[in-house]
C-alpha cells in the first residue's frame, strides 16, 4: 500500500461508501426505475397545476402516508397498479397509457381480393389506450 | 470531516483508488454519508432534478442546449449516471473487458480538478449523439493517481457562476487545505 492510501486510510476511520451497493441496484432494476421515474414527473406536473393540491393533500386523498409520496416523487418506487390508478384518479391525469397493437384494429373481412376469409385489422386513429378512471372508478 | 474509499483496489499493477469526502453535517443513521453517493443519489432523484431544471430553465434554452425540455434533462442526467455507474462498477469487479482498466480511462480531466465521463463510454451518445455531458465531479488527483472527490454537479452553463457551482469550487478549497493540514500532497505537489 502506497504512502497516500495508507494516510488515506487512517483517515477513514474504517468506513467504507455504500456507493456500490447502491449503484448494483440501479443498475439491476434499471427498466421499471425509468418507468417509476417518468411516472414521478407526470405526477410532480400533476400537483403543480391542480389547485390547492400538494403531497399531503395528495397522500391523505389515496390514504398513503407523505413520507411514501416523497418517495413516490423521487421515482424509485417499483409502484403496484393498484397505486397507480389512485394516484391517476386523484390527480385527474394518466400515468399509464398503452400502444395500440394488433388486435385494438377493427376487424374488416371483406379485404380488396374479395376472399372474405382472413379477418384484415385496421388501424385505429388513436394509437394509444389510456386508462384514466373517473372518480366512481369508471373509464 | 473524514474520507473515505468508495473503491480501493489493490492489486498495485492495476491502481484505481477513487475516495470520497465526507462532510462535517451528512450522517444517515449515524454513519457518515460520503459526498460521492449523495450526488448518485441526487442525479437518479425525480423529485431534485424537476426542481432543478425548472430553476435552470433559462440555460436549457440557450442555443448549446438548444431549447431541451426538462424532461429530456431529466432522461439526460439519468442517462449519464447510469453509464457512470456501469462503468465504474465494471472496473470494482474487474468485469471482462474492464480488467485493466484505471480511472483516467473512463475520467476526462476538463479542467484542473472538474472531470466528467469520456464520451466514448456513454451509450446514450449513441441514440443521441447532439447530446452533450452535463454532469461532473469535482476532485483533487492525489500524486500516486488516486482522486479524492470534494463533489459534484449538474453543469449546464458555461461559466462557474452560479451558487450550485460557486459552493464547489469553495468545497475544493476547503478540501485542498484540509489534505495540506494532514500532509498529503496532491499530483502536482502543491496544493
Amino acid at each position: 500500500m502506497s504512502k497516500v492510501n495508507k494516510k488515506l486510510t487512517e483517515l477513514s476511520a474504517g468506513y467504507i461508501s455504500n456507493w456500490s451497493k447502491e449503484a448494483d441496484f440501479r443498475i439491476k432494476n434499471k427498466i421499471w426505475l425509468r418507468y417509476s421515474s417518468n411516472i414521478a414527473r407526470r405526477i410532480l406536473a400533476a400537483i403543480e397545476e391542480k389547485e390547492g393540491m400538494n403531497q399531503k393533500m395528495l397522500a391523505e386523498e389515496i390514504g398513503v402516508t407523505a413520507q411514501y409520496i416523497s418517495k413516490v416523487i423521487k421515482g424509485q418506487e417499483n409502484l403496484t397498479l393498484e397505486t397507480i390508478a389512485k394516484l391517476s384518479t386523484a390527480l385527474n391525469v394518466d400515468l399509464i397509457s398503452f400502444p395500440e397493437y394488433k388486435y385494438s384494429a377493427h376487424i374488416n373481412l371483406n379485404d380488396s381480393s374479395g376472399k372474405t376469409d382472413t379477418p384484415q385489422y385496421q388501424s385505429l386513429p388513436d394509437t394509444s389506450h389510456s386508462f384514466l378512471l373517473n372518480e366512481d372508478g369508471e373509464q | 470531516m473524514i474520507i473515505i474509499p468508495i473503491f480501493v483496489d489493490e492489486p498495485i499493477k492495476n491502481k484505481c483508488n477513487l475516495w470520497s469526502v465526507c462532510y462535517k453535517d451528512d450522517y444517515q443513521k449515524g454513519k457518515p454519508l460520503d459526498i460521492f453517493s449523495q450526488l448518485f443519489n441526487l442525479w437518479n432523484d425525480d423529485s431534485y432534478l424537476f426542481d432543478f431544471f425548472k430553476e435552470h430553465q433559462e440555460d436549457l434554452a440557450s442555443p448549446f442546449w438548444s431549447g431541451m425540455s426538462i424532461d429530456e434533462a431529466i432522461d439526460n442526467v439519468l442517462d449519464e449516471a447510469n453509464d457512470f455507474e456501469t462503468e465504474l462498477r465494471s472496473i470494482e469487479l474487474r468485469l471482462p473487458g474492464s480488467e485493466k482498466k484505471q480511472l483516467s480511462d473512463i475520467f476526462q480531466e476538463l479542467h484542473k480538478h472538474e472531470y466528467r465521463l469520456k464520451p466514448q463510454y456513454k451509450s446514450y451518445r449513441k441514440a443521441k449523439p447532439s447530446y452533450a455531458a452535463m454532469l461532473r465531479l469535482y476532485g483533487i488527483e492525489l500524486e500516486d493517481g488516486c482522486i479524492i472527490v470534494t463533489g459534484g454537479a449538474i453543469k449546464i452553463s458555461v461559466n462557474m457562476d452560479r451558487p450550485h457551482l460557486i459552493k464547489e469550487k469553495g468545497r475544493l478549497t476547503q478540501i485542498r487545505n484540509f489534505l495540506k493540514e494532514q500532509g498529503i500532497n496532491s499530483r502536482e505537489g502543491l496544493i
